[in-house]
């Protein structure tokens, strides 16, 4: 039993290593929101060579900026569930300093996620996923199955893009309902102590960024115009501006017309506009 | 500390090389009740009191009741279950009491506050077993040679027994009378090897290729997000759902069994592909086999069973599951669940009575009633707010012509539970057939399984019976 077992497995491992070595997948091959945000932290871990000049990091407001319409090049570390300093942290372990860091700043107070970043940084996994591809996360079958099908269906059918379907499925009724979710949650200011500390650890993170000549902004997502103006998102604002005087901040203005899902994350059509009104705002 | 994880791996590998060393055989109960409690301590090391002193109470109740003195033996047995019962109690449901009947108070609050110790269902259910088993073997001959006269031996068997890692925190639930026998001195040349491998490779396989991805889907079955999906996505999600549980918990049980071969220990068959049952008693005799037993054993049976008439029969299998139900989870929805189940099981045998049976129903028809029936009940499980529970199935059964068809959902949960229905595919139809198949593909599943662990795995997340 054992040697057909092991030989089998050893035939499969070979011939779909040969396979992700020899055959280029240029398709998205993320298969839920924590996968998602695995491949984008393993691919800037695992690439070797020079750093993207340009890199954004925040939350699954700003993973939702669309690729094409920012400048080439550019890597988005944005993950959507957690918040900045994942991203930052990725950067600082990878020891890869790109020229620019934006950095979205709508989720300033989200808990740090310890078990994501010990996932894709584990020393031991961390060496054999560098030397061997098959261990990562954009390399899963199933992953790989289903973005080649969907590739195929966009070939076939064309592009389906409706700039009214929402870009994670919310409809009407959950994206009221997450609204006014939302509109509860921005009444809540953190007690002083959790602001500093949070802070205090984007403060240090920076000053590192900056040490190895890493230019860093700051930028705010749009949100629903009703959410901009409430207590949480005010109290954002203002602490970035006290903590980073000297920065830039790009924020866009509640009467732009950007539409939401749920009051916070961008519809499909929206977010390729403030992509390309962000790109337009760099290059000025 | 998970099965599932790279430090549970080097606490596996010098205990089992410790444990087949000639010089340490005559330590082997030591090493597993050391490598246990550093399992057990591992991410909160308070609660080896707990276990400790659970430990404790359990060598004096099982003693007493086969070598105190003979008007004394019940009194040990009795302690030995109310204390058992008394810490089951306190831990895991004074939070639920205090939200109940003392919401806003000083006391409420406290009640609360107090942590549930992970595992606790299990090893008190085994201390129960140990003291019931010991008093009801007390004048059987085979029975003092398992409660062993030297109380320092005794005290080492029973902890090796109650701490046993493999098994300690999800089950399966092992009786006294089954694992106590089995302790001798064990050898690396005693080991069966191809029932270790097999059973942790499908294990792992369940746990992080299905549950594992499965559970990423699932999670749009959180309240409010399934609202504005549409009812397929929603019966996709419900029939994912039951694949998770069962690869989650089956996936469990394999590894804790395959562990148990590694060390020597046969553990009991805790799933029997329950998805391919015809009743609901069958499903029961077929799912979380160890709890079910030990639910017949030590309560259907001493409420009277069936002895007492049909009426009392069908109280006896509701309180069962009721209480069955509320082991599960400190929550008013595991009571739900349970009545569910023992409401059904009752009409089952009402039927029974008044008509007669089995009756003549398609297989098929039969199997796919049940395992609509179950799945449907999961909801309890996934969705303990019993107001959500009823939010679900009323977009279930408003959302056919609104709401969202999520491609993505429903091509992940098909992919993934391929594998589970070919898995009761693999053994449903004739015995015999189904045995010689699986001899012939079972290397070639296994060599599947393999490659699909080290490259599909999931993200690793806790078992689902750990909050039990």
């Amino acid at each position: 039993m054992f040697k057909r077992m092991f030989l089998t497995f050893a035939l499969l491992s070979m011939g779909y290593a040969a396979f992700v070595r020899w055959v280029p997948i240029t398709y998205d091959t993320g298969q839920h929101l924590q996968g998602s945000n695995r491949i984008k932290a393993e691919g800037y871990l695992y690439t070797e060579g020079a750093a993207p000049s340009d890199v954004i990091v925040g939350s699954s407001l700003a993973s939702r900026m669309v690729a094409d319409s920012l400048k080439p090049g550019t890597y988005n570390l944005a993950v959507g569930g957690l918040s900045l300093q994942e991203g930052l942290d990725i950067i600082s372990r990878s020891g890869r300093w790109p020229e620019r860091v934006f950095i979205e700043t709508n989720i300033l107070f989200r808990k740090y996620d310890e078990g994501f970043i010990k996932a894709v940084t584990d020393p031991a996994l961390f060496v054999a996923r560098t030397h061997i591809p098959i261990l990562r996360e954009r390399n899963q079958p199933s992953g790989l199955l289903f973005g080649w099908l969907k590739e195929k269906a966009k070939q076939e059918v064309g592009t389906m893009e409706d700039p009214n379907v929402p870009l994670d499925g919310n409809t009407e009724v959950a994206g009221k309902f997450m609204l006014d979710e939302q509109m509860k949650l921005y009444t809540h200011i953190p007690g002083g102590d959790t602001t500093v500390q949070f802070m205090d650890r984007l403060v240090l993170s920076v000053a590192e960024l900056e040490a190895h000549g890493v230019e860093v902004s700051f930028f705010e997502m749009p949100l629903d115009p009703r959410l901009m103006e409430m207590p949480l998102a005010e109290v954002s604002r203002a602490l970035v501006h006290r903590y980073f005087p000297k920065h830039r901040v790009y924020q866009p203005s509640p009467t732009d017309g950007y539409v939401t899902t749920d009051g916070l994350h961008l519809r499909k059509e929206s977010a390729r506009r403030w992509s390309g009104a962000f790109r337009r705002a760099l290059q000025e | 500390m998970l099965f599932n994880s790279l430090d549970f791996l080097c606490l596996l590998v010098p205990a089992f090389v410790l444990y087949y060393l000639p010089l340490l055989y005559r330590f082997q109960l030591h090493l597993i009740v050391v490598a246990s409690f550093i399992f057990y301590a591992y991410s909160e090391p308070w609660l080896l009191s707990l276990l400790v002193i659970s430990i404790g109470i359990n060598i004096v109740a099982s003693y007493g009741a086969v070598h105190g003195e003979v008007g004394h033996r019940k009194f040990y047995a009795t302690l030995g279950v109310v204390v058992n019962l008394s810490i089951l109690l306190f831990f895991k449901y004074s939070p639920l009491f205090g939200r109940s009947f003392f919401n806003g108070t000083g006391l409420g609050e406290f009640l609360v506050a107090i942590p549930l110790p992970i595992g606790i269902s299990f090893f008190t259910f085994q201390g129960i077993s140990l003291a019931v088993d010991a008093y009801r073997g007390r004048d059987l001959p085979e029975y003092k040679s398992i409660i062993v006269k030297n109380i320092w031996q005794h005290s080492l068997r029973s902890a090796a027994f109650k701490s046993f890692f493999p098994q300690l925190v999800a089950g399966p639930v092992v009786k006294a009378k089954d694992f106590l026998p089995q302790i001798t001195t064990k050898y690396f040349s005693g080991i069966d090897w191809e029932k270790a491998v097999g059973a942790l490779v499908v294990g792992y396989f369940l746990k992080m290729v299905i549950a594992d991805n499965m559970s990423e889907q699932t999670f749009w079955l959180t309240y409010p997000y399934f609202k504005g999906l549409s009812s397929i996505t929603l019966i996709a999600l419900l029939f994912g759902y039951s694949m998770q549980i069962f690869a989650d918990f089956a996936g469990y049980s394999l590894i804790a069994i395959g562990l148990g071969h590694l060390f020597g220990y046969t553990l009991m068959t805790n799933f029997n592909f329950p998805y391919l049952s015809r009743s609901f008693s069958e499903f029961w005799k077929r799912w979380h086999i160890s709890l079910s037993s030990f639910l017949r054993e030590y309560l259907y049976i001493p409420l009277g069973g069936n002895r007492k008439g049909p009426v009392r029969t069908y109280i006896n299998l509701m309180l069962t599951m009721v209480l069955g139900g509320l082991w599960h989870g400190a929550a008013w929805s595991y009571a739900v669940w349970g009545a569910f189940h023992g409401g059904v099981l009752a009409v089952e045998r009402l039927l029974q009575d008044k008509f007669g049976g089995p009756f003549k129903v398609p297989k098929l028809l039969s199997t796919l009633f049940i395992f609509m029936c179950v799945t449907l009940a999961w909801l309890l499980f996934k969705l303990p707010d019993f107001n959500h529970v009823i939010a679900y199935v009323k977009a279930l059964a408003g959302n056919w012509t609104s709401g969202e068809i999520q491609p993505l959902i429903l091509y992940f949960i098909t992919l993934l539970s391929i594998p589970i229905v070919a898995y009761h595919l693999f053994h449903y139809g004739n015995e015999g057939k189904a045995r010689a198949r699986r001899a012939k593909w079972q290397p070639y599943a296994y060599g599947i399984m393999l490659f699909l662990l080290l490259t599909n795995s999931g993200s690793g997340g806790a078992f689902i019976y750990f909050q039990f």
